[in-house]
């Protein structure tokens, strides 16, 4: 009996020990002793440990560490890393634990993955905590969450990253081929692009995916309209009924075969277009601003790179085409991620970001002369063009499922070459967005 | 008669009606030391193999079963639900699954009736022990050894068109350079078919190893009779290949009804759906989150391999001696 009550005992002993380990390891916001515990939320797109040359990477690990400075004793962001292997493998991943209610209380996506995610129910509707905080909602650039608001005006992520996005181009090697400028029409691209080949080099280096469907969204933004169907005409379809894009597909076509492009522009991998431009084998390349930090990386100099608005006077300026999202599930856990949300988009992170990564914020940043010298100067001064341009648009990648890229991937190379009509391929890209 | 007495006559012991008493016994005797010990002991065979089994089931059986089930539905991140043969129906005038299927019977094609004569060849060949034979062997079987994915990434530069071997090749012989095998709508699938057609390293190393086994006696009767190599060949080899010949067909047709790692790399089926093979669609029709519809692919997959080793098998007798 002596011996029943002694096993009792030990038994009770140690689930005490549980339960107090338990209280202490839980993360949860319960108070102890009258002090409130420390929150943990979970984050998948924040870093612990990145490689030297992976500036976002390297980006994430400093700002996770310094929200965990900052916020210590009340809130800790604790890392549990999800890298996906494409946009794919991201949607389902996150469509996957939004389903079955195991998503992370903070990740960062692209904008129509997010939304595809907050059909589960699984996400924090951002809306309220922007309308309690006036000056956080204020402190981004209009239209900043458009892309992250839905029909009925739920706001499912906060978008940290405004790109404006234009061609770059080599100096010296226009210079080769007796041009002064960089063409500022349509057509005097093509006139350059006879020039350039000419002079022996590949006028303009695409991929057959990403740098490929920049140009497509050139040339539709710089037409009349062309923005206005890139901004949301472009989700219901009937590609091959609007005049507009029919004449920007075309002319696209007929960069191609004209010669305009590398030989292996078809392949969808995007270094087929970046390695000739950084190898000073092309004349131009459309890109991000992220570029000029693998230009400074290759034998390019700087100063004889250009980085302008598109021909037909226009600029791609993306904001929130991807943002961050928050799948906590209490009150506490939201709060937290929401401190950390707006300790991403404060001023000094997003500026930092900027330094680090040559991408730019979605804020109302404003800059002493000081900060703006320190900027990256090919990126900074095209955002300033901005201001000049007649036309300003989205790319048609972030307006547009993974199955429109797959489906262009796959038939522009038929396309180009004579195997399908403007109006087949223009129809076999809508069937995506149905 | 009785497997019993098949024992008995080849141990040369008759057991037949006209057999003495003490033939029979010592028959008997012999056959109880011949016939397997199974009496008594199947509790124990069947515990030898239950893991065998239940890996076998948990491993095989039941994503069978999840595979040809879930074809059935409608299934994603999202949700599930039954929708009866919803997804076949779709199947039968889904363009790209038709284009998908005649590129995966071209391959199987291209496969039997190509790779599986390389290799036979190349056996036969090589079986003569002509001077420098196993380094031969050795070259041939090398892209076996190396993974499809990697080799899809040589032939990936090889064939491109701005820097790779093949056009720099035909541009020395004054030939035209400018084209992109790999994304020309004419040469895509040849060019992909290209990068294994002749890789029968398997098919050769196999068909080597049953040459071997045939007994030198019937060759060198058949020498003794006047047969020249071409008939020894014709007559006595090619023959006594059949069952082995069935096996590498099998063996080919199944890794091309589910070839996947060089498409994939090198073309992800374009252009326009011009190489596009079952596996890379059904994997597409994953990434696209319909995991039903590419379970549906997948099921077709698993009835074009049940088919093809049912064919292959009754074509070429797999299984019966031939002496």
């Amino acid at each position: 009996m002596r011996s029943m009550t002694r096993v009792i005992a030990a038994f009770a002993v140690l689930a005490a020990l549980g339960l107090m380990a338990a209280g202490c390891g839980s993360g949860s916001s319960s108070s102890s002793g009258g002090k409130k515990a420390e929150v943990v939320i979970t984050c998948e797109s924040c870093v612990v440990t990145a490689a030297k040359d992976d500036t976002f990477a390297q980006f994430y690990k400093q700002l996770t560490a310094a929200f965990n400075a900052k916020y210590k004793g009340r809130y800790h962001v604790k890392v549990t890393p999800f890298k996906p292997a494409n946009d794919a493998d991201a949607a389902q991943h996150y469509q996957r634990e939004g389903a079955t209610g195991t998503l992370p209380d903070l990740f960062t996506e692209q904008s129509n993955v997010i939304q595809s995610v907050a059909r589960t129910g699984g996400l924090t509707d951002l809306a309220p905590y922007l309308s309690k905080d006036p000056a956080w909602k204020d402190s981004f650039v209009p239209n900043a969450f458009v892309s992250q608001t839905d029909a009925q005006g739920h706001i499912w992520g906060v978008p940290e990253q405004s790109d404006t996005i234009g061609i770059f181009y080599n100096k010296a090697l226009f210079q080769k081929a007796g041009i002064a400028a960089f063409p500022t029409t349509w057509d005097e691209l093509l006139t350059a692009c006879t020039k350039l080949k000419a002079s022996g080099v590949i006028p303009f280096a695409m991929d057959g995916d990403w740098v490929t469907q920049l140009m497509w969204s050139n040339l539709i933004g710089t037409q009349p309209g062309g923005a206005a169907f890139l901004q949301a005409g472009i989700a219901k379809g009937g590609l091959a009924d609007n005049p507009t894009v029919v004449k920007a597909t075309e002319y696209l076509k007929q960069m191609h075969t004209s010669g305009c492009v590398n030989k292996d522009a078809f392949t969808g991998d995007y270094n087929r277009a970046a390695a000739p431009f950084l190898a000073g084998q092309a004349a131009m390349v459309a890109n991000g601003p992220w570029m000029a930090a693998d230009i400074a990386n290759a034998k390019l100099k700087l100063k004889d790179i250009g980085y302008v608005p598109s021909p037909g006077s226009g600029l791609i300026v993306v904001t929130g085409s991807a943002g961050w999202a928050s799948g906590a599930k209490d009150a506490a856990h939201r709060e937290a991620a929401v401190a950390f949300l707006k300790f991403l988009t404060s001023s000094s992170e997003m500026y930092r970001k900027a330094l680090m990564t040559g991408s730019y914020w979605p804020i109302k940043e404003q800059l002493t002369a000081a900060q703006v010298k320190q900027l990256e100067p090919l990126s900074y001064n095209l955002i300033q063009q901005a201001k000049n341009v007649t036309y300003t648009y989205p790319n048609s990648k972030f307006a547009t499922p993974e199955a429109f890229s797959s489906t262009w991937i796959n038939d522009w190379p038929a396309y180009v070459q004579g195997g399908m009509s403007t109006a087949s391929f223009l129809n076999a890209l809508s069937d995506t967005l149905r | 008669m009785s497997r019993s007495q098949d024992i008995a006559r080849a141990r040369g012991l008759g057991v037949g009606p006209r057999a003495s008493v003490r033939e029979r016994s010592r028959a008997s005797r012999l056959l109880a030391r011949l016939e397997p010990p199974t009496r008594g002991m199947g509790l124990g065979i069947a515990i030898s193999l239950l893991p065998g089994i239940a890996l076998f089931t948990a491993f095989f059986l039941v994503p069978l079963g999840v595979v040809v089930v879930t074809s059935l539905a409608n299934w994603g991140p999202l949700g599930f639900a039954f929708d009866g043969l919803k997804n076949y129906r779709t199947l039968s005038h889904d363009a790209a699954f038709w284009a998908a299927m005649k590129n995966t019977a071209l391959f199987a094609a291209a496969g039997v009736l190509l790779q599986v004569p390389v290799g036979v060849t190349l056996a036969i060949v090589l079986a003569q022990r002509i001077r420098g034979w196993r380094v031969l062997r050795v070259i041939y079987f090398l892209p076996n050894i190396v993974s499809i994915a990697a080799l899809a990434l040589v032939y990936l530069t090889v064939y491109n068109p701005r820097y790779g071997l093949l056009n720099q090749v035909l541009g020395a012989v004054g030939l035209p350079t400018s084209r992109d095998w790999l994304f020309d709508l004419h040469t895509a699938l040849p060019a992909v078919a290209a990068t294994w057609i002749f890789t029968a390293g398997i098919v050769m190393i196999l068909t080597m190893a049953e040459i071997a086994g045939i007994p030198v006696e019937v060759y060198d009767a058949a020498r003794v009779d006047g047969a020249s190599p071409w008939q020894l060949t014709r007559h006595i080899t090619l023959p006594l290949l059949r069952n082995i010949v069935g096996v590498c067909t099998i063996l080919v047709l199944l890794a091309t009804i589910g070839y996947f790692d060089g498409v994939y790399i090198m073309t992800g089926g374009g252009p326009a759906n011009h190489t596009l093979t079952l596996a890379v669609y059904a994997f597409q029709q994953y990434s696209d989150s319909d995991w039903g519809y590419a379970n549906t692919i997948g099921t077709v997959l698993i009835a074009l391999g049940l088919v093809s080793i049912v064919l292959v098998r009754r074509a070429f007798r797999i299984g019966e001696r031939d002496f």
